[in-house]
């Protein structure tokens, strides 16, 4: 996330955002400076760590769950550094994935295979394949840039109990799995609730669902819960996060190809 | 005392024991043949076991693993074997990172045939893939800098290769009196080896740059005086390059090797291939098309039947809840335009701690004289079960 840049143009969309009813601003430039505002919000988090459960629900209710840990860096002047270590289901335990995202062009990705003691560059192309076998997609777990997307203000609305948008955004990777996804965002402080995904053909996919928002020490918001289902095959996912933690004494060199080698 | 030795060190592993994870399967495989030289069983059922103790501490940049391995069951009493795969110590540094002990450490980036991969002997009875690999006593350093990772290797003991025996499939006319191994260094196993590596990225670029200096990890098999089969380990230095590019749904890959060895001549070889990915197709499903040249400038001598082959294949992973996956591929001779070998192997998940795993080799028509030739008679269907706690 970049940092200064951000809290420029973030200062420039304030005054823009002050300025609406003096200047009459597009539905795009408004979505626009909603997403900035949500991704000041998000700047200055340095780093953080979490053990997440992922429930996967069939179409019958038949459950499956996963048990993973990610660790995430923030980096100043492009995307952030992720590493996901698999605990379970256990024959995968030790499988890992380090992820360095970028606000433009593709990410890089490597993946560790304990059987191997294989480290393999994987490409990142295919962003809206299954994570995990789940109803996340990969380009729904990874950073959320603001150059990612393309945006429109659609309507004020009520959101988490308070002042809230409602607006799309639209990939600009064509690569993207979407035509469109609909977010709903409370302004007072940036929290996504609610985000329903169009597929390429335009018909509604997925909706994902972020609850039990927490405010953490440093001041950063974060929902214990993201539910997603599909509507179009009637199977759901739970992530469950636990024991986050920021500000850990993490630097660049663990979440390196060494750091993905150590994994276990 | 011995009684009281054992207590003890019972006491101190028994609460360890919930600790450790671990896969115990069960291995069945069947041979539609005989086979060719007086192995008469078509059928087999072996246990495999191997338990896992890791600890990670100090946001994981100190490592303990302890991986022992064992195999129990076969008619082949060479493929009735315990290794230690890992016991090492991993620490890391600002600038660097250090493992000691007995451990794992893999070179490549292509699918069809590990070339430049030697730190590592292989464990030739688990399967004839070469993947299985035993563990290696090392000290090994990686230096972490701007212009990506230096390691280095220090090998202080030598693993022989394991071969199956009188009894075991995959093997030539006479099998291999392993006991009798000799080697030309006076210090035999316990010849020091070492290796450098070299390795970085550049946006969709990787590399790997690697020297290795000490035991051949290949054997020369040798029949002596009194006529036994006997593998004869030489000396041997090689340099190694290997190179993937991503681009969009294509991997290019490349591994080239320039070996020289003590009394027989150099040589040359290479992988080098591709692997395009149809993403996302129908639920989640990705299917990968692979294709690699393999090659080597020693032709025919070279044995192993691939030294100018084409292997072709296709990957297919269903990407969903029982992490289903298929890969089935078959290699082709360039010089008879015949299919060498055909493989296929498919897995998946039942439940949360089980999964199923089913392999199978046909050997075509081989180049004579060559490696398949001599297992042309070992077909097999392989079907693994296993529960991972």
């Amino acid at each position: 996330m970049m940092n200064q840049t951000t809290r420029a143009l973030s200062l420039v969309c304030l005054s823009a955002l002050m300025s609406i009813s003096l200047r009459a601003e597009s539905p795009e430039e408004k979505g626009l400076a909603i997403a900035k505002s949500m991704d000041k919000q998000e700047t200055g988090f340095v780093n953080q760590v979490a053990d997440v459960t992922m429930i996967l629900k069939n179409k019958h209710g038949q459950e499956s769950s996963r048990s993973l840990r990610i660790k995430t860096l923030e980096m100043e002047k492009d995307g952030d550094k992720s590493l996901t270590i698999f605990d379970s289901p256990r024959d995968v335990k030790g499988t890992a994935f380090l992820s360095f995202t970028h606000a433009v062009g593709p990410d890089d990705q490597w993946l560790f295979l304990p059987a191997l003691s294989r480290v393999k560059r994987i490409s990142s192309n295919n962003k809206s394949g299954p994570f995990m076998g789940s109803e996340f997609a990969y380009e729904d777990i990874s950073s959320q840039e603001v150059e990612k997307y393309s945006y429109k203000f659609i309507r004020d609305e009520e959101v988490l109990g308070g002042p809230g948008v409602v607006m799309e955004r639209y990939p600009v990777d064509k690569k993207s799995g979407y035509t469109r996804q609909i977010v709903w965002v409370d302004t007072t402080h940036w929290r996504v609730a609610k985000i329903v995904f169009h597929d390429r053909k335009d018909k509604k996919l997925k909706t994902l669902e972020f609850k039990g928002y927490q405010q953490y020490p440093n001041g950063k918001w974060r929902a214990d819960e993201y539910q997603m289902v599909n509507h179009q095959t009637g199977k759901s996912t739970r992530l469950l996060w636990e024991n986050i933690q920021f500000g850990q004494d993490l630097s660049e060199r663990d979440f390196d190809q060494n750091a993905l080698k150590r994994a276990r | 005392m011995k009684a009281t030795c054992l207590s003890i060190v019972l006491a101190l592993l028994l609460p360890l024991w919930a600790e450790f994870s671990g896969e115990v399967g069960v291995e069945f495989q069947a041979f539609p043949h005989k086979g060719a030289y007086g192995q008469e069983e078509q059928l087999e059922h072996t246990l495999l076991i191997q338990p896992e103790y890791s600890r990670s501490w100090n946001q994981d940049r100190r490592v303990f693993t302890f991986i022992p391995y064992a195999r129990l069951g076969s008619h082949d009493e060479e493929r009735n074997h315990f290794d230690i795969r890992e016991l090492s110590f991993i620490g890391s540094w600002p600038v660097f990172d250090l493992r000691a002990g007995i451990s794992k450490v893999f070179w490549g980036v292509t699918e069809s045939q590990h070339l430049v991969d030697v730190v590592n002997q292989t464990d030739a009875v688990e399967n004839i893939d070469g993947e299985d690999k035993l563990g290696q006593p090392m000290i090994h350093l990686t230096w972490v800098q701007s212009f990506g990772n230096v390691e280095f290797f220090w090998l202080p003991y030598f693993r022989e290769r394991l071969l199956p025996g009188e009894d075991g499939r995959f093997r030539g006319p006479v099998a291999v009196d392993q006991d009798q191994a000799r080697y030309t260094d006076d210090r035999e196993e316990w010849h020091q080896d070492l290796a450098f590596r070299w390795s970085h990225y550049v946006g969709a670029l990787d590399w790997g740059l690697s020297y290795f200096r000490g035991t051949d990890r290949d054997p020369v098999l040798e029949l002596d005086e009194e006529g036994r089969l006997i593998p004869v380990y030489g000396q041997s230095w090689q340099l190694g390059l290997e190179l993937q590019i991503v681009y969009l749904d294509w991997l290019f890959k490349g591994e080239f090797l320039h070996k020289e060895r003590e009394s027989y001549s150099d040589y040359q070889a290479w992988v080098t291939g591709f692997e395009y990915t149809f993403v996302n197709l129908g639920p989640g499903a990705d299917i990968g098309v692979l294709y690699e040249w393999l090659y080597d400038d020693r032709g025919r001598a070279s044995g192993s039947g691939l030294d100018d082959a084409s292997f072709v294949g296709t990957r297919l992973a269903m990407n969903d809840e029982a992490s289903s996956e298929l890969l089935f591929g078959g290699f082709i001779d360039h010089q008879s335009a015949d299919v060498v070998s055909l493989r296929l192997e498919a897995s998946r998940r039942l439940g949360a701690s089980w999964k199923l795993e089913v392999e199978g080799t046909l050997i075509e028509q081989p180049p004579e004289n060559s490696f398949f030739d001599a297992i042309s008679r070992d077909d097999y269907l392989q079907v693994t079960l296993s529960y991972f706690w």
